[in-house]
């Protein structure tokens, strides 16, 4: 395992070709619902290794959590967690509400270490046509778009005369950017700075223009320039995470606010969550700018890397402070 | 020196985003008939996405109406002081849960109100005195004394500089509140309406100017609130009442719900007037989008506007409309002067270069050849084919495929028609008239051209229907091909230019229907769908039912999912419903959906409406969330499949 530092994280991470036999000793796991073999398979692996396993939900609609299916309050889930040495979220599974959730209930506790497990996949599947004018639009349909829609307690508000940088984390749907801006509305772009961040090394060889060509057109409508584009791990929660700290410590504004969108692949929206609980409060502020995907069922196959990451939170830590 | 043409029809222009719009913005033909200023109840301004909704309200609203780029304000200028706000609503969406109650979460939304307008009611004042010509006409902002209001809070300002900051920083109380409910004490609320109404009759009570004043709020994007805010806001709608009226605006299909947050409803006519925007930009378009190409250019090279057929100040000015719709003269002048920028090819010009071109005539003779080889004739494609006779000759491949046709007498007809005789092939004929287009435009498809059909002004307005956002990324993309033009010169962009941006900018445009909306993927597999068919029905061999561009739902209930998703395609202006209803012989009225003719350049397929294709609902529901084999079935068994269209009149005018 590799032990890096981050500013107020620790993160230990590690690879596997088949599902770790780390999980075994994990006191309590957070799954969502499975859309795919590869969230199957954390699932399954999960359930034969933790005895305490509950299905974890935000539905960003009513900002309500719900475990195992019931309706519950943040204290509720501090009291689950509280005490529990190993506390485990399938990030495959699991959406970034749900994380961001169990994150606020763990600064509130004594736990200073969560889990990460993320399976990657070995392919995603994408349609293809046999009429010209439907093949000729290179697309993937993972998830239903929704609404952008804030999470309580990471929703800075926009005011078209603050200023503000504004960073999306990109996937394959360029329609998720689209829409991002669609919501945003006309903003003065010498105020509202826009920048990207790519996944590269993509999980596997060439994935990388999966997500480049479909965005070309709109980031040039964008007026997003090389200087504008950062590359970063697409598979490394940490590099996500210090990949945001370099972009705020470059961009942020203490007169504007640091939006972040991440639209891309998991391990970026759980360095996002982290970065977006270690900065909450801060005086540059940031704020989550997310729509919530529904993931469409069986959008990718098989498995092809597992990656269990921990995260120790600094003593440091002020998070419940703020 | 040249001109940077591409920039000036950019999106990325900072105009864009500038509150006032006093001096950028091209007064609409109807903007009398909108009875805005005049209004004594609430008003709904509904349109799809980019027909121009937020640039109107913001030129009603005092940013622009008390700009100091006016160098003249009329007497009455304080009688209708608008109010833009466009709310965040990505942050109001979190307005719910927390372990609050909806009571709690309601007041946080009334006061969240209550601060934005009441702020914007200052700066509409501060922008009434914003400079010392109108400070001594207006002014004395600096001795009015607010300290009455202190009895909503007390730690609200007592000046109206002061309140505008207190009001400030309780925006900025509310929004720590949000985020911190578990740690930050609740702020002091307060009541929106009586608020707002208290602060108006102090300033009224303290600056004579406002004596006729009333103060009307246009609420922008109303479509994404919440309900129960939307249910809110209706409640204002509702009982909106000089001097403080409350307006909206929103989407085509919009409203969540009518109610307010009591036991009544709002009702159009009693509580609201609606401004249906694309219905006003229907009529005249063509002339207001000329203005605006030439008003654009103007801004941009002031120097070339001798050789523009437009006076900039007149557009600008709500007196001159009259010079400019009421004059025959004027409109052939302008929509002239834009033909020749962008000057059209015609089907029977089209049929010219058919014959002319090495690659085209191939294809048409290549067609004929096949058209003949599978009816067993031996006869030569050249006897179907007469550089005289262009437009008879491309319509040939078509006339042959149909069986109906004898081979003979068609030979015999050309021939008549080559010495001089006026038959069915005539170019006055109507065989030409109804399938000119349509066989030119599958020539062009079988050739893998862009379809030259689609250049000229006029197609572009009509490719835009009416919306300005896909008018200027036309005229953009355009002009990013054509490059450059010299100092002094009005440029002249080929016809094949424009169709090669035309369909770039409508590829770019169908790109972007995924990011519509929570139903987004779904209307763009729909359009995919639907352009295919359409697509396939333009590349018919006998070109006996062309250009089918819309679609009649026929069979099939509509249940609530499909009805949802019919509003969503309206109100992301993916289809139109059209007007045209008519009556079946069962009695029922059955609706024609039209896809936007902007995605006509994409799929290659007429952009004028006349024939319509059955659809069922299961069809239509299975392109909207089928697998991609089942969409691929649909346009192989609808693309291809001989069937009986609905031919209509062409609503566009062509």
């Amino acid at each position: 395992m590799n032990l890096e530092n981050g500013n107020k994280y620790k993160f230990s991470s590690a690879s596997y070709l088949e599902a770790p036999s780390t999980l075994t000793e994990v006191d309590i796991a957070f799954v969502g619902e499975s859309v795919d073999e590869r969230g199957s398979a954390t699932v399954l692996a999960l359930k034969n290794a933790v005895t305490n396993i509950s299905t974890l939900k935000f539905d960003v609609n009513d900002q309500q959590i719900f475990l195992d299916g019931n309706p519950i309050l943040r204290d509720r889930l501090i009291s689950i967690i509280d005490g529990k040495k190993r506390i485990l979220l399938d990030a495959t599974t699991l959406g970034l509400g749900e994380v961001l959730q169990v994150l606020l209930a763990a600064i509130r506790t004594k736990n200073s270490t969560i889990e990460f497990l993320y399976a990657e996949p070995k392919q995603y599947i994408q349609r293809t046509s046999e009429n010209i004018a439907d093949r000729q639009m290179r697309h993937f349909s993972l998830t239903q778009n929704c609404q952008f829609r804030a999470v309580q307690g990471f929703a800075h508000e926009y005011e078209p005369s603050m200023k503000a940088a504004h960073v999306f984390l990109l996937g394959f749907e360029s329609a998720r950017l689209q829409n991002a801006i669609e919501q945003r509305g006309d903003f003065d772009r010498k105020r509202y700075r826009c920048h990207v961040v790519v996944g590269v090394p993509a999980f596997q060889v060439g994935w990388e223009s999966n997500t480049i060509r479909p965005h070309l057109s709109l980031l040039e409508d964008l007026n997003i320039t090389e200087r504008s584009i950062t590359y970063c791990q697409a598979n490394s929660i940490r590099e996500a995470y210090l990949t945001l700290w370099e972009l705020y410590k470059q961009l942020g504004d203490e007169h504007g606010c640091f939006f972040i969108s991440p639209l891309g692949t998991k391990p970026h929206t759980i360095g996002t969550a982290l970065f977006l609980l270690e900065t909450k409060g801060n005086d540059i502020p940031t704020s989550l700018y997310y729509d919530h995907p529904e993931l469409v069922k069986n959008i990718s196959s098989e498995v092809a890397v597992w990656h269990h990451v921990q995260v120790t939170m600094d003593k440091s830590f002020n998070g419940i402070n703020k | 020196m040249t001109y940077r043409l591409p920039e000036i029809f950019s999106k990325n222009r900072n105009e864009e985003s500038q509150e006032d719009n006093w001096s950028d913005f091209v007064v609409p033909y109807f903007i009398n008939d909108l009875e805005i200023k005049s209004q004594s109840k609430a008003i709904v301004i509904m349109g799809g996405r980019g027909c121009g909704k937020t640039t109107l309200l913001r030129y009603f609203c005092h940013a622009t109406q008390f700009s100091p780029r006016r160098s003249h304000l009329p007497e009455n200028a304080c009688n209708h002081i608008g109010l833009y706000w466009r709310a965040d609503t990505n942050f109001l969406n979190s307005f719910i849960g927390g372990e609050q109650t909806p009571e709690t979460w309601r007041a946080a939304f009334e006061h969240m109100l209550a601060c934005e307008f009441g702020k914007e009611i200052i700066r509409s004042l501060r922008n009434l005195n914003c400079n010392p010509e109108r400070q001594k006409k207006f002014g004395f902002l600096e001795k009015v004394n607010l300290a009455e209001l202190k009895a909503f809070d007390e730690s609200l300002g007592d000046s109206p500089l002061e309140l505008e900051k207190s009001l400030q920083h309780s925006r900025t109380k509310l929004s720590m509140w949000v985020n911190n409910l578990d740690t930050y004490s609740k702020p002091t609320f307060l009541p929106a309406d009586e608020f707002l109404r208290a602060l108006i009759t102090v300033l009224k009570q303290q600056l004579p100017y406002l004596n006729n004043s009333n103060f009307a709020i246009f609420i922008d994007e109303y479509e994404n609130l919440r309900d129960e805010q939307q249910s809110f806001i209706n409640g204002l709608l509702k009982h909106g009442a000089p001097p403080l009226l409350y307006n909206i605006a929103m989407k085509r299909n919009g409203w969540h719900t009518q109610q307010t947050i009591g036991s009544e409803s709002i009702q159009e006519i009693s509580d609201y007037r609606v401004i249906d925007l694309e219905e006003y930009l229907t009529d005249n378009f063509d002339l207001f989008a000329a203005e605006l190409l030439f008003f654009r250019l103007a801004e941009h090279e002031p120097e070339l506007c001798d050789k523009l057929p437009i006076v900039p100040d007149q557009l600008r000015s709500i007196d001159d409309i009259e010079k400019r719709y009421n004059n025959p003269e004027y409109r052939d002048f302008v929509i002239g002067s834009a033909e020749k920028m962008l000057p059209r090819i015609t089907p029977q010009e089209a049929s010219i270069q058919i014959i002319q071109d090495t690659k085209l005539r191939e294809k048409l003779i290549s067609k004929i050849k096949d058209a003949l080889k599978k009816r067993g004739s031996n006869l030569s494609a050249d006897r179907f084919i007469d550089n005289n006779f262009p437009e008879s000759s491309v319509i040939m491949s078509a006339l042959i495929n149909r069986e109906r046709e004898g081979l003979d007498r068609l030979v015999t007809e050309f021939t008549e028609l080559k010495d001089g005789a006026k038959g069915r092939l005539s170019p006055s004929g109507d065989l030409i008239s109804n399938y000119l287009f349509g066989c030119v435009n599958s020539i062009y498809l079988d050739a893998r051209r862009n379809s030259i059909l689609f250049s000229g002004f006029t197609a572009h307005t009509l490719i835009a229907k009416g919306n300005i956002r896909y008018l200027l990324e036309l005229i953009h993309r355009i002009f990013k091909i054509y490059g450059d033009t010299n100092a002094g010169d009005l440029p002249v962009v080929p016809p094949e230019i424009q169709a090669r941006a035309v369909r770039d900018a409508s590829e770019s445009i169908l790109s972007t229907v995924s990011g519509h909306g929570k139903y987004g993927p779904q209307l763009h597999a729909l359009t995919l769908c639907l352009g295919s068919i359409f697509r396939e029905r333009h590349r018919r061999e006998t070109q006996s039912e062309p250009e089918i561009n819309h679609f009649t739902l026929s069979g099939g209930d509509i249940d609530e999912k499909l009805q949802n998703y019919l509003y969503e395609a309206e109100k992301w202006s993916v289809l139109f419903l059209s007007k045209e209803t008519k009556m079946k012989s069962t009695g029922a009225i059955s609706n024609d959906y039209i896809l936007n003719p902007i995605f006509a350049p994409f799929f290659q397929i007429s952009f004028r409406k006349k024939r319509s294709l059955p659809i069922t609902s299961i069809q239509l529901l299975q392109m909207l969330e089928g697998d991609q084999s089942a969409r691929d079935k649909l346009v192989r068994e609808l693309g291809r499949q001989e069937s009986t269209s609905v031919e209509q009149s062409d609503i566009f005018g062509e």
